[in-house]
């Protein structure tokens, strides 16, 4: 039951986020689009607000955040308003078939926990178990000379993340950790899919991911979630027309990639330079990469 | 099997004995000295209200309890507190 609620609060991170369906764009795409979209959002809201209380030093007791996280909702609920939209994209029976295969023998992967990562139980999880049960992101843990090897440098959105589903159930889950990579990965094919317009290249990065997170034992680690945000970054840049939401979305993909991992702030650089060589913009680069700079200077 | 699959096993179960806020930390004793620190780390998951430490057996602060998987620990500074089917938990001798 436990493992059911905790993965039932990854599954409520697109209704946090919902505020950024106001953006036409993102009205634009289809449901599975629009729903990797809100859940970007989302990660990085419960993300900013965990940390929020930490920095204020208020506790993370289960009322205070599930109260601001509500308020959060309903505003994003009421300026995302009209929600329900015309656009559809009805998929090819064989794309479909295909995904619903590759979608099986990853799950299964999941749940008989072959495909977790090490990493998981070194050091994103006790991180979140931990910054849990201190009730914050605590510098006496991180400067702890015994967690040395669990990285405390590394950014927080992952563990951050685990710590909003631990809240929710009251217990970290393991395996809706590790099922949670399964979102993470049809959430980047979703937003190909909705972005492109293209069954074949869903298929194709539903295939190579899947394949890559299981020969990698990646679930539970770090990967998927940057890959998810990195995916957002590139599809904004490349398939969104309108220069507004090609801004905010970028930059959501490329914060979510530097808070998510190291190698997420080394991707944020490539952006700024392809979009500076390539497409001589300069402003467009420096918005887009403001938010991941602050936050890795913070 | 990686024995950190064991290590899951045997700190879940070491979490309910062993005293809380005690010092802990787990080994795999056929790789002394240069433990895997993996072990430990997933012990520090496994068992938030205790306080898991490096393999440091000979160390004057060495850890209260010590959690073995596979094979079982020779140390003169240490006694066998507990044997479980996922492994051994062993405590310091004053």
């Amino acid at each position: 039951m436990n493992d059911v609620v905790a993965f039932t609060a990854y599954l409520l991170l697109p209704l946090i986020g919902i505020a950024i369906w106001r953006l036409d764009a993102v009205k634009k795409l289809d449901l599975g689009g629009r729903l990797a979209v809100a859940g970007a959002a989302g990660s990085a809201i419960v993300t900013a607000v965990l940390a929020a209380l930490s920095i204020v030093s208020i506790g993370w007791s289960r009322g205070v955040v599930i109260a601001i996280v509500v308020v959060i909702t309903a505003i994003g609920i009421y300026v995302a308003r009209p929600l329900m939209t015309r656009e559809k994209a009805p998929m090819n029976r064989v794309a479909m078939a295909a995904l619903i295969i590759i979608a099986i023998l990853f799950i299964y992967g999941l749940l008989d926990a072959r495909l977790s990562c090490g990493d998981l139980h070194f050091f994103w999880g006790p991180k979140a178990v931990h910054f849990y049960r201190d009730g914050g992101i605590t510098l006496g843990f991180l400067a702890d000379p015994n967690t040395v090897r669990m990285n405390p440098g590394y950014p927080l959105l992952l563990p951050l993340i685990y710590v909003w589903s631990e809240t929710i159930a009251r217990q970290f889950s393991w395996f809706a950790a590790v099922l949670s990579t399964a979102l993470f990965l049809f959430g980047s094919v979703a937003l190909v899919r909705s972005t492109s317009r293209d069954d074949r290249v869903a298929v194709l990065m539903a295939a190579t991911l899947a394949y890559a997170f299981a020969i990698a034992d990646a679930a539970g680690a770090g990967e998927p979630p940057l890959i998810f945000f990195e995916t957002l970054a590139i599809v904004a840049i490349t398939f969104i027309r309108d220069r507004r939401a090609q801004i905010v979305l970028a930059a959501l993909g490329l914060a979510g990639a530097a808070m998510t991992k190291i190698e997420g702030a080394t991707f944020a650089i490539a952006v700024v330079i392809a979009l500076i060589v390539v497409r001589r913009a300069f402003k467009q680069a420096m918005l887009i990469a403001a938010p991941a700079a602050i936050l890795l200077g913070a | 099997m990686y024995p950190s699959r064991d290590m899951i096993l045997l700190s879940r179960a070491a979490a309910e004995i062993v005293p809380r806020g005690a010092t802990v930390t787990a080994i795999r004793p056929a790789e002394a000295p240069d433990y895997d620190i993996t072990l430990y780390l997933t012990a520090g998951g496994m068992m938030p209200r205790h306080r898991v430490v490096p393999p440091a057996l000979d160390a004057p602060d060495r850890p209260q309890f010590v959690l073995a998987v596979r094979e079982p620990l020779s140390n003169p500074h240490y006694r066998l507190f507990r044997e479980l089917p996922e492994g051994r938990i062993y405590e310091a001798i004053p």
